[in-house]
């Protein structure tokens, strides 16, 4: 009697033990699985907070990083996502899933010399994935070379046909060598892949906005937001489609609502700013910039822009200052358009002509036609 | 009151508030004839007390052809017949096209004795949009009191400028990458 008692116990303990395990392999699944729903539907930061209050031995995982930094990217925060994929390559070398991902924010930060060492690296492990060519482009594209970056795509799309942000990748490269009609046939190839790519809708957006056929442009941008709806940046392209089409009203609503979204892109403000600058509320735009210049110092075009107010205003002065602050931060970038903008800001102030238009390169006539 | 449609403001005031622009400096100008040290600079060096004197046949003709296709809302002749009697043109041909060979007629004007600007304003004939045309020729068909050679002081050509907001992309790449990784999506 004693040992069927004791036997049953035991049982009944090891029942209780595995019932146990398997609720918490299940809430563990249930976890994972909700966030992995948040990212799909592009929740991202949910999915960041269900996936950082994982336990330790299951966040720091490749699989549980690697949707962090998913996450983060989808957010347009490059370096967190940057920080995490680093982390994920630590830990799982061998891991190639979301590569190409890392290798895009590595791309969007300019970090040249990480975004060819995974390269290199990936090469070396798998030359059959879609990620390592997409990688290996991205590479040539940050150098410029876009004409090989284009290659690498082709190969990336090649050895998988599947991988719709290999189309996409292909799509911006020929963007960016303004071959339109090719890149509009990459980026409707992703969509047939895979219709919930946000980035193929972006890009057929692009490629109108370019044409400046901005309703169509317009359309596009919100289709991809419809998907991805926290992407300030999207937001912000909107927002200047609509600048476009002298929608201002329109425009500053979409654009208040991409910084309220993400306060931290300076971007968004940028653009903001110089629609304060268009319709002539000059002190918004110096408050906007103001801030702007404490984010980030060391923006050229803040300073340009700030000149080109002062400019308006009549802060002759002012407006030289900002402008050869803007020359010394970018010497040899947008130098001919600072240069210009001192110009004549130099000859109407020598000549005290209030009123001629900032457009006009024609010399003045010496006789006043407007008397006629 | 209705508003007051552009064609019937000055040019040189619709210049002044940025709705036009003059292009005549960017386009190739010929004429039929001139006397040596009359001919394009002074028509185009905006001094009202040199000109243009042509030194043949009748008709004389100002060719204006740009590098691309152009609008053009008028053009604007400085004449003088206090100055120039004879030498003014009295009948003026205004004609456009692609190239020589397939200028239209776009407008005629018959002047008495002017003395100042004459804006003309070129419409196209099909829909009385202002013309656009590579090539403009203005030819001066006759001149008062019969004169054979013409004087013309000045002439200047107008473009609608289009209302385009300042656009960031306009200003050129950011230098900070602060600014630029938000640029595009990839």
């Amino acid at each position: 009697m004693g040992n069927h008692q004791v036997f049953q116990n035991i049982t009944q303990h090891t029942i209780h033990l595995q019932k146990q395990s398997a609720e918490g392999l299940m809430s563990l699944f249930r976890d994972l699985g909700t966030a992995y729903l948040h990212l799909s539907q592009f929740n991202c930061k949910k999915a960041i907070e269900c996936l950082e209050n994982l336990p330790p031995h299951q966040h720091d995982t490749g699989w549980v990083l690697s949707l962090i930094a998913k996450a983060y990217y989808y957010l347009n925060d490059y370096r967190s996502a940057i920080k995490y994929f680093a982390e994920v390559r630590e830990r799982e070398p061998h891991r190639t899933q979301l590569m190409e991902l890392y290798s895009t924010a590595l791309w969007h930060s300019q970090k040249e010399v990480a975004l060819s060492a995974l390269a290199q690296d990936l090469v070396r492990l798998d030359r059959h994935c879609a990620a390592t060519w997409c990688a290996t482009g991205n590479c040539f594209s940050l150098q410029k070379e876009h004409e090989t970056a284009i290659k690498f795509f082709h190969r990336a799309v090649q050895v998988d046909p599947n991988f719709a942000y290999a189309f996409t990748l292909l799509g911006h490269e020929y963007y960016t060598t303004e071959e339109m009609e090719k890149a509009m046939s990459c980026f409707r190839s992703a969509l047939r892949v895979d219709s919930r790519h946000y980035n193929a809708w972006y890009g057929i957006g692009t490629v109108y906005y370019k044409q400046e056929r901005y309703q169509l442009a317009e359309m596009h941008f919100k289709r991809a937001l419809a998907i991805n709806p926290q992407s300030a940046v999207l937001l912000c392209h909107i927002g200047v489609v609509q600048h476009a089409m002298n929608q201002t009203e329109k425009a500053l609503h979409t654009l208040n609502s991409a910084i309220a979204l993400d306060p931290k892109n300076p971007l968004t403000k940028f653009h903001r700013a110089s629609i304060y600058f268009n319709i002539d509320r000059h002190a918004d735009a110096l408050r906007e910039l103001e801030e702007l210049k404490e984010m980030v110092p060391k923006e050229s075009l803040v300073y340009f822009l700030i000149g080109k107010v002062h400019n308006k205003l009549g802060n002759t002065h002012l407006a030289l200052m900002h402008f050869s602050w803007a020359m010394d931060l970018d010497p040899k970038g947008a130098n001919s358009q600072i240069k210009e903008a001192i110009d004549p800001a130099v000859s109407r102030n020598q000549a005290e002509e209030a009123s001629t238009p900032t457009t006009s390169t024609v010399s003045t006539l010496p006789f006043t036609p407007g008397d006629l | 009151m209705l508003p007051r449609p552009m064609n019937d403001l000055n040019p040189f005031r619709a210049e002044g508030l940025g709705k036009l622009r003059e292009v005549g400096s960017q386009a190739i100008w010929s004429l039929s004839s001139c006397k040596p040290g009359f001919g394009v600079d002074q028509l185009r060096d905006n001094c009202m007390d040199t000109y243009w004197q042509s030194d043949g046949q009748l008709p004389h003709l100002v060719n204006i052809q740009f590098r691309r296709k152009t609008t053009v809302q008028d053009i604007s002749i400085y004449t003088d017949y206090k100055l120039d009697e004879s030498y003014t043109p009295s009948r003026i041909s205004v004609r456009a096209g692609t190239h020589f060979n397939d200028l239209q007629e776009v407008e005629v004007l018959d002047l008495n004795e002017p003395s100042g600007w004459v804006h003309i304003p070129t419409k196209s004939l099909s829909n009385g949009k202002p013309v656009r045309a590579f090539m403009l020729q203005i030819a001066v068909v006759s001149n008062h009191q019969n004169g054979r050679d013409t004087h013309i002081r000045q002439i200047k050509v107008h473009s609608p400028t289009i209302d385009k907001p300042i656009m960031v992309d306009d200003f050129g790449p950011f230098s900070t990458v602060e600014f630029s990784q938000y640029q595009y999506l990839r």
